[in-house]
């Protein structure tokens, strides 16, 4: 008996387990549902749809179903919130990335603290990055805001499972010499330990 | 509304322009069942599964579009019939009682559906395996059927017709519970919690106008057995279930009628 105690012990652990990973993996999942008004973008929403969407000139930019929308890397001066997805026009993959400098959150509830936040864009706080074809460009921003409107806790039969980020953003800028209109961008994005990176100090 | 009148200002001429033939009084029972095609009310709202749209983005991904969402009705009710015409004419009403179900839920054996609350501190959902919803309704239908086609059957001893029915229907609300099933059972002592805070208010009258066709058995004894099928029809009244929209209903109705001896 003593001998089967122990490995039965190991297939509940999995098997509760594997019940959690289920719900993650559904939460976790991307729910694009077509903003009419802006064909090709994903609608406005705060239900921690794991979409973002923004027009690059006239070509979305938004999430898929394959690459993480969002990830969340705390460095020792810098929280940078990057938004992977595909420009349309080329099905490439591209990153948009806001370092907001001197933001330290500890962990991804610490997020929270940006709930009805907005940022200048050409403030000296904030830098703004664009990777595509693996070169990194640094935003040359003349105007633009990015706005947190709701950063608010996921419950799940009242458990705490994520921190849920929706918000919108715009911006006119230079990509090395190019001017690019970045507009019409929203995001809703949730966060925990699987898409928050926070390094050693 | 004025189509009722008119067809009661209808049945009433008629009735006092023929006043000098016998009527034929019978007193019978009716039974049917149908579905009621409807839609989920935003009220209650469902991430993914259920009133979850795409453009191909997300179709059949493994966790999504598993729910089901149905509605349906069953009815008896007791139905005095006056006939004219040599039961050409026909005239029904009486008393129904007619209990809607509707429900949503995880077509998957241990799986659920994710509902949010209107918390508006957090996005909270509640992992749920259905929600049903049972509604009764008594109501006084009044109807009018014609038969069009009649035929002599059995060497002559009973009367088969086919006819045309249309019907109005005015009742209230009896009956009306919501349930929620919880994937974990520990978290079924919220359910009023989650109930109250949706708040599913209903409307307590309910009318429909219907229309259908039918046939009708008529026996040497006077005994009449019928069935019909109702033609999609629209419930005319609003807001009469917490957890869908109707759309249209439609069924079939079996009934037997018994002659009674009236003296005037």
């Amino acid at each position: 008996m003593k001998h089967y105690i122990f490995p039965a012990m190991v297939c509940l652990v999995l098997i509760f387990s594997a019940c959690s990973q289920s719900d993650d993996f559904r939460l976790s999942s991307s729910i694009f549902i077509h903003d009419d008004a802006h064909p090709g973008l994903p609608i406005y929403s705060e239900w921690g749809y794991n979409t973002f969407g923004a027009y690059f000139d006239r070509t979305p930019f938004v999430s898929d179903n394959y690459l993480m929308p969002v990830k969340v890397t705390v460095k020792p001066d810098t929280c940078q919130i990057a938004f992977t997805g595909k420009l349309q026009s080329k099905n490439e993959e591209a990153t948009l990335t806001f370092h907001l400098l001197n933001y330290q959150p500890n962990n991804f509830f610490d997020l929270l603290s940006l709930d009805k936040k907005t940022f200048s864009l050409v403030d000296e706080e904030i830098i703004v990055t664009f990777l595509q074809d693996k070169k990194i460009d640094t935003l040359n921003v003349m105007e633009g805001e990015l706005s947190v409107k709701r950063a608010q806790k996921l419950l799940v039969d009242k458990e705490e499972k994520k921190v849920v980020l929706s918000g919108t953003f715009s911006m006119k800028a230079a990509i090395g010499n190019e001017p690019v209109s970045i507009n019409n961008g929203r995001f809703d994005v949730s966060v925990d330990n699987i898409n928050f990176f926070k390094g050693k100090n | 509304m004025k189509t009722i009148c008119v067809l009661l200002l209808s049945v009433c001429f008629v009735s006092v322009t023929y006043a000098q033939r016998k009527p034929i009084f019978r007193i019978g029972a009716e039974v049917g069942s149908g579905f009621v095609e409807s839609e989920l009310k935003e009220t209650w709202n469902i991430r993914q599964d259920v009133n979850f749209y795409d453009y191909g983005y997300h179709v059949n991904y493994p966790y999504n579009n598993n729910s089901f969402f149905g509605s349906n009705y069953t009815f008896v009710g007791i139905k005095p019939q006056v006939s004219f015409f040599n039961d050409r004419l026909n005239v029904y009403s009486g008393v129904r009682m007619t209990m809607f179900y509707g429900g949503i839920g995880s077509e998957r054996e241990n799986s659920s559906v994710f509902l949010r609350t209107n918390n508006t501190e957090a996005i909270e959902y509640y992992k749920i395996t259905s929600i049903d919803e049972k509604a009764g309704y008594l109501s006084i239908p009044l109807e009018v059927s014609y038969n069009l086609l009649r035929r002599r059957i059995f060497s002559g001893n009973s009367l088969l017709a086919g006819f045309f029915k249309v019907g109005a229907e005015i009742g209230t609300k009896v009956y009306d519970k919501q349930e929620v099933r919880f994937e974990s059972p520990k978290m079924q002592v919220h359910e009023k919690e989650l109930l109250n805070s949706i708040n599913p208010e209903t409307n307590s009258t309910y009318a429909t106008l219907y229309s259908a066709i039918g046939a009708q058995l008529t026996a040497r004894n006077g005994r009449q057995f019928s069935i019909e099928l109702t033609f999609p029809s629209k419930i005319q009244t609003n807001n009469n279930f917490s957890l869908t929209t109707p759309t249209v209903f439609s069924g079939f109705q079996f009934s037997v009628q018994f002659p009674v001896n009236l003296i005037f």
